[in-house]
């Protein structure tokens, strides 16, 4: 724990805050600032600026723990999905020097923003990102060259985007397959409604 | 079949950046930045709550360690996370995944957006109204043990070797 981070006394209990979880790994409490009605920050009590510095299991556990999160907004709030972000850095959107995931209820229209872009690239520039980051990955995962070296493809293989015109006739129409998802409990917010609009 | 099960069971191609038994990256062929990666789960799934949370687990560790490859590998200055769980947050393919985006100064891309001011009596009414839903929260699903299995995994190559001996099997059969 660091003692100047004011995150860091949060996760622990030591500063008042509105607390929606909390457990042996993390805490969850409601945004003072929020984006919408709902919006939880989702903090580690080990003190970490960015993802990669925190313990592997800890940041395993961050994302278990948003599910359910997320879930508790879709029933209390039946909102329409969730958005579940991360920033790494200042440029990416970081305010505090502690590490959180935030969880934010999201509604048809509700004009928030958060979506990515999508631009358009060329598949010689995809080959060419591909080939920087193998040998990072052989490093950081600790595979052997051989093994990272199967994933290279060339341009030619490589078959045609799914593009929004022909996006439709691509997705199955609403199958059985989409309908009998394991209903474990009482729910009242129907996961395979949200889940089905995909259809 | 859906376009990523697709990528995941190897009958169509992708810019593969990192692959396992349970989860899979590849690159983006519309991305936000230079360099976005998209980590999902072999399995299909829709939606956040559909994964099983050990699952979930994994693919956390896999993106905080390609994280770091971005940083390393493509001189990232920072990098965003995010899951657009469901249409309303503006999710567009029908598989779960993960978009990891490598940040530059001036890239353009805009995620922030307008904080509210929230009273504590406000707070206070939201607490509330999630405690019933968020009480509960604290088992998680841990993976099954598999079975052990005494042969040897298939590696691609074999996998492409059967390939092979279907279709000459099939060629064969031509009279």
């Amino acid at each position: 724990m660091d003692q100047n981070c004011i995150f860091c006394q949060i996760a622990q209990g030591k500063v008042a805050a509105k607390r929606v979880y909390d457990d042996e790994k993390c805490a969850a409490v409601l945004d003072i600032n929020p984006a919408a009605k709902g919006h939880m920050l989702l903090l580690p009590k080990t003190h970490a600026a960015v993802l990669p510095q925190l313990h592997p299991e800890e940041a395993g556990h961050l994302l278990a723990v948003a599910k359910s999160l997320s879930n508790a907004l879709l029933r209390a709030y039946k909102a329409g999905g969730t958005t579940i972000f991360l920033a790494n850095g200042a440029v990416a959107g970081q305010r505090a020097p502690h590490l959180m995931i935030h969880i934010i209820p999201r509604f048809e229209g509700d004009g928030l923003g958060l979506i990515l872009p999508k631009k358009g690239i060329a598949p010689d520039d995809l080959q060419k990102c591909q080939e920087l980051l193998l040998p990072k990955v052989s490093k950081a995962f600790g595979l052997s060259e051989d093994i990272v070296a199967k994933w290279k493809v060339t341009v030619e293989k490589m078959p045609p985007k799914i593009t929004e015109a022909n996006a439709e006739q691509k997705t199955p129409p609403a199958g059985p397959e989409a309908q009998p998802v394991q209903d474990n409990s009482k729910k009242e917010v129907d996961l395979d409604m949200i889940s089905r609009l995909f259809k | 079949m859906c376009e990523y099960c697709e990528i995941a069971e190897g009958g169509r191609g992708a810019f593969k950046i990192f692959e396992d038994d349970k989860v899979l990256a590849i690159l983006s062929q519309s991305p936000a930045s230079f360099g976005h990666v998209l980590v999902m789960p072999k399995s299909h799934h829709h939606i956040i709550e559909q994964v099983p949370d050990f699952l979930l687990s994994h693919l956390m560790i896999v993106s905080s360690k390609l994280m770091v490859c971005l940083f390393e590998g493509l001189n990232a200055d920072g990098t965003n996370l995010i899951i657009s769980n469901g249409i309303a947050a503006g999710q567009t393919e029908p598989h779960f995944m993960l978009s990891l985006v490598p940040r530059r100064e001036n890239d353009g891309i805009n995620l922030q957006w307008h904080p509210k001011q929230a009273s504590p009596e406000e707070l206070s009414t939201v607490e509330l109204e999630l405690s019933d839903f968020t009480r509960k929260i604290g088992e998680f699903e841990k993976e099954k043990p598999k079975p052990i299995v005494m042969d040897e995994e298939k590696t691609s190559d074999d996998m492409e070797s059967d390939d092979n001996s279907v279709r000459v099997r099939h060629l064969t059969r031509i009279p």
